[in-house]
């Protein structure tokens, strides 16, 4: 296996009238060819932010304060926005928006929305485009006649298909998904989770797998990196998170618990008081500290250092230097 | 009095599609009414919590618009305390919607966001011409807070909605029901836009303020994974139709309409081991659209057990399998034995 995409100390903040806003605070992780990474955590903890950052598309005030984005080591930050757009977003990296399934203009048709996503990053011609499309729609599923129909004669299962051939259309190596399917019942998430693991095998994709669903991760992703207020907390293979051993650190834990099971009888569920932190001015220490049920002494004073726990297996918490 | 705080039967709602003149004159281009509620009943204790479970287009939230009065049924009847509530005239309709109240699912869009958390908890008193002193409304508005543990009260009062969580915001509109001393809350998917690690303590919350002061819900969603902690019975819904009804333990652990357990395994579980395998699901498609209900059981065009009969013969009824276990399903026995073949080799 080989390195696909490296992000490396990546700082982005959204500069704003009160102070900047540390989204993502010294990140770094690795995705491989044919991997999935899944990125898991609470609403406001960077994930989305992290995608879009990846895309070298930060939704503004955003700013790239330090770090590098390497694809096919490559830094792409630096790169003028004419070359991201002709050789980077959507030839190697694309993106399925979180909602994206509502972005669909309402009065154009489906296939007369696809079409413009090709004429906007590539020269190919009409008829190629439009037997490209009918491909594609039979890749996720669809029959070629949904071309002439309009979003709202559509079901939401429909429409996210409809957006997934559109993130594929000119080749990706790497498919930010960002909640792909929270909009959706579960019949529809389970068809669609089944579709993905399918087109992953036959493109030889890589996906980024953002949502704040553990156990949809569990389906799909072979690692996982678990985000706190911007910083990653913890990372390990699908086996060492969800193993019997159980996750190192204290967030994750309390996010799996939190996790609602289907089949396990319990008399109290469980979940996590307070809310993340305000990323203008974080907590001293340990972001997670002011919530942490284990936090002692240390975790308010110094930040932890994320450390490789056992070979693959990485987390940011004292209570493993504690012995 | 009996233990049935609500009642409903054989409740139909269909809406007329608009049609041009031309259209309704001409028989070949009249459009079919969209059958949205197509004949169910069931009935919620006092005290119990009843789930209504389904996909979306099943009904679900309509059911809870008509039982909430926002919608005229079609045909059938809503008996709350023994009374038939289904046709009300506006003063006994107010009176009624004192009684049941409903918590929506937005809880960013169901609050006014120029009315302090205070103002948003006195318009109800004020809609319903609570005749009290100031004093009297304060210490009611307090009381609600306390009840949904925004504590201390006094400072959530000044506070603004944008000023709170997700979380928060939902506890202020179960505050906000709470405060008319409602018999019966109508609850629409309350937690579905809150975070998984908060989603839990709201419905504690909720499930708190219930055994306190002995309220019926009627609890709408489509996530059953916390239905097996929070509601006491479960109704599933599948085009209109109730299919299967049942105490919540029975319902997860021996489903036996193929629609539930299509339901069940859809749902995933946070395990390892999953990542290689395509999930089988044992339903096919998506639901079709409710103005072109299928014939015979409308479930016969996703199931993998349908027969002919499924698809030829009138729609099976609930039939009850043991304690107050319905089911409409004609090879739901059938099916069970198969399945247990398929997991025991």
């Amino acid at each position: 296996m080989n390195s696909l995409l490296k992000v490396e100390n990546l700082q982005m903040h959204y500069v704003t009238s009160k102070g900047a806003v540390r989204a993502i605070d010294d990140i770094s992780f690795e995705l491989m060819r044919g991997e999935t990474i899944g990125l898991v955590g609470e609403s406001g903890c960077g994930k989305t932010s992290l995608g879009t950052s990846i895309l070298r598309m930060p939704t503004p005030p955003g700013r790239y304060i330090s770090g590098k984005i390497l694809v096919d080591g490559v830094d792409v930050i630096p790169l003028p926005e004419r070359e991201v757009r002709r050789n980077i977003r959507w030839q190697k990296i694309s993106m399925v928006f979180q909602g994206a399934m509502n972005c669909l203009t309402p009065v154009y048709t489906i296939g007369r929305q696809m079409m413009e996503t090709i004429n906007e990053h590539s020269d190919l011609p009409r008829p190629d485009a439009e037997n490209l499309i009918k491909e594609y729609l039979g890749y996720v599923g669809l029959s070629p006649e949904i071309v002439q129909r309009y979003p709202h004669e559509l079901s939401g299962g429909m429409k996210q298909r409809v957006v997934i051939a559109m993130a594929l259309f000119l080749r990706p190596e790497i498919v930010i998904l960002d909640e792909p399917t929270t909009a959706l019942d579960v019949i529809v998430q389970a068809q669609i989770i089944n579709l993905l693991k399918k087109l992953k095998q036959q493109f030889g994709l890589s996906f980024i797998f953002i949502t704040h669903d553990l156990a949809l991760e569990a389906e799909i992703s072979d690692r996982l990196c678990v985000m706190y207020a911007g910083k990653i907390v913890e990372m390990g293979s699908n086996a060492q998170i969800y193993g019997a051993q159980g996750p190192g650190h204290p967030y994750t834990e309390r996010l799996l618990g939190a996790t609602p099971r289907l089949f396990k009888k319990v008399e109290q569920l469980q979940f996590i008081p307070g809310t993340p932190p305000d990323l203008i001015a974080p907590p001293k220490g340990c972001r997670f500290s002011p919530r942490c049920n284990k936090a002692f002494d240390r975790c308010f004073q110094e930040e932890p250092p994320l450390v490789e726990i056992e070979p693959g297996h990485m987390s940011a918490c004292w209570l493993h230097q504690r012995g | 009095m009996t233990d049935t705080i609500l009642s409903v039967e054989n409740l139909k709602k269909y809406f007329e599609p608009h049609q041009s003149f031309t259209q309704s004159i001409a028989r070949s281009g009249q459009k079919k009414p969209i059958k949205a509620i197509d004949g169910i009943s069931f009935d919620i204790r006092r005290g119990e919590i009843f789930g209504l479970i389904g996909e979306s287009g099943s009904g679900k939230t309509t059911t809870g618009k008509l039982v909430m009065k926002l919608l005229e049924p079609t045909s059938g009847q809503i008996f709350f305390n023994g009374e038939d509530v289904t046709h009300l005239s506006k003063e006994k309709l107010k009176e009624y919607r004192r009684k049941v109240q409903m918590i929506f699912q937005d809880p960013y869009a169901s609050m006014n966001p120029r009315f302090k958390i205070k103002d948003v908890l006195e318009e109800p008193l004020i809609i319903h011409k609570v005749r009290a002193t100031i004093e009297e409304r304060t210490k009611m508005i307090v009381k609600a807070l306390e009840e949904v543990k925004l504590i201390p009260p006094d400072e959530f009062m000044g506070r603004w909605p944008h000023m709170l969580s997700g979380g928060q915001r939902q506890r202020v509109a179960t505050a906000r029901t709470l405060i008319l001393n409602p018999k019966m809350l109508v609850a629409d998917e309350p937690v579905s836009m809150i975070d998984l690690s908060t989603r839990a303590e709201i419905l504690h919350m909720m499930k708190d303020v219930q055994k306190e002061l002995g309220l019926s819900y009627l609890y709408i969603t489509h996530d059953l994974s916390t239905a097996r902690y929070f509601t006491d019975r479960i109704a599933v819904m599948y085009l209109g139709r109730i299919v299967e009804i049942g105490r919540a333990e029975d319902i997860i652990d021996n489903p036996l309409h193929p629609y539930t357990q299509a339901l069940i395994e859809a749902v995933p579980e946070p395990v390892t081991g999953k990542v290689e395998i395509i999930k089988e699901l044992p339903i096919y498609g998506e639901i079709p659209s409710p103005a072109n209900i299928p014939q015979g059981c409308r479930f016969h065009t996703r199931c993998p057990y349908a027969t002919d009969a499924c698809k030829n013969e009138p729609e099976p009824e609930l039939t009850l399998d043991g304690e107050e276990h319905y089911h409409a399903c004609r090879r739901a026995y059938e099916i069970q034995a198969e399945r247990k073949r398929k997991q025991a080799g």
